[in-house]
């Protein structure tokens, strides 16, 4: 590189035609813009070394920056992680299917804790039906002043009462519960 | 071969189109992950991860955009999942920050000797980040404006005018080297 050149060059080219010269070194400038600018340069000694040394770092930036290229068995990766998420479910499926689970589990709970309602209701107004009628054989007379049942109702009949009392109240609780998943686990 | 694939998109044969897509776009989607993350085994990554998520998302491209535009944004938004993930990096975006200043300094006063091409890369990455994809995505296209606006989602306007500025700062950086040289 000679002094003057260098001296041109440090000086840039013609501020409107800086552009269109690096347009020019890519090929890329409309012909007719290219033909004028090509004319300027004859008689511009700027431009002509600007355009120079933009076709000396073209030159050297095709050649000089990294071309990389992929692996060779790129393809056969691929394919392989897309065979593995192939054999994934598809998610809103695998969504559906648990909460069908799901509610097969409650409705299977539900029906276990309804027989276990029943079979509890059943006891616990055999054991307070019992007691009322033992109390009745013991103290006769006691339950009728307390009014717990109708003058000269027999044992057999306080009993029956008593059993659908407490499978009333039974019912009456589970009906009012709300039935989720906590509730039917806990019990 | 994008009628091809188009083809099949709209029958709902998302495997096949799939199948045509991968070396269709592979390629490209790869140059442009390598423009931005300047390192070949993550840029690769990079593009399986693209290319995975196109497969998943593939039976929920409507058309409204351009097949290539829509991967393309995918392939930019995996690169920069990937840059935050790196984080703490250092940014050359701002030509007068700190680093590119050091950066433009480490290479004007770089070590005697050293190979043209070492200079050349490290007159690149004095770029900010930006230009330096352009410039990388241009050469790797082969010169086209055209393909790396497509593949950077810019208009061709600011392409040209990133490109312009870049080689001008290039210019500008090796300038003193020349001197010396000279």
């Amino acid at each position: 590189m000679n002094h003057s050149n260098d001296y041109t060059l440090a000086l840039g080219p013609c501020v409107d035609q800086e552009f269109d010269l690096v347009e020019l070194a890519d090929g890329s400038l409309e012909p007719g813009r290219a033909l004028r600018l090509r004319q300027h340069m004859e008689h511009c000694v700027r431009c002509r070394n600007y355009a120079a040394a933009i076709g000396r770092l073209d030159a050297s930036l095709a050649t000089g920056l990294p071309r990389p290229q992929l692996s060779p068995d790129f393809d056969a990766r691929l394919q392989a992680r897309i065979a593995e998420l192939r054999r994934v479910p598809d998610r809103a499926a695998a969504i559906a299917a648990a909460e069908r689970e799901h509610a097969e589990m409650l409705q299977a709970l539900r029906r276990a804790l309804n027989w276990r309602a029943v079979l509890n209701a059943a006891a616990l107004g055999s054991v307070v039906g019992g007691t009322l009628v033992g109390l009745e054989s013991f103290a006769p007379g006691l339950l009728e002043s307390l009014g717990l049942v109708r003058p000269g109702s027999n044992a057999t009949a306080t009993f029956f009462i008593t059993l659908a009392a407490v499978f009333a109240a039974y019912g009456l609780y589970f009906a009012r519960r709300p039935a989720s998943a906590p509730t039917l686990l806990v019990g | 071969m994008d009628a091809a694939i188009e083809g099949h998109l709209a029958a709902g044969r998302h495997a096949r189109a799939f199948d045509l897509i991968v070396p269709e776009f592979r390629d490209r989607v790869f140059r442009l992950s390598y423009s931005i993350l300047k390192d070949r085994a993550s840029a690769e990554d990079a593009t399986q991860e693209t290319l995975v998520r196109v497969w998943k998302a593939l039976p929920g491209f409507d058309g409204r955009a351009a097949l290539g535009t829509w991967i393309y944004a995918i392939t930019r938004n995996t690169c920069l999942m990937e840059l935050r993930r790196r984080r703490p990096t250092v940014s050359f975006d701002d030509p007068d920050s700190m680093e590119a200043q050091h950066a433009a300094t480490n290479i004007a006063t770089g070590p005697a000797g050293d190979p043209e091409h070492d200079n050349l890369l490290r007159l690149v990455a004095a770029l900010p980040a930006n230009q330096q994809q352009a410039v990388r995505l241009f050469y790797l296209e082969d010169r086209s404006y055209e393909a790396v606006a497509e593949s950077l989602g810019m208009p061709l306007g600011t392409v040209k005018n990133l490109l312009f500025r870049a080689r001008k700062r290039l210019m500008e950086l090796a300038r003193p080297e020349e001197v010396q040289a000279a």
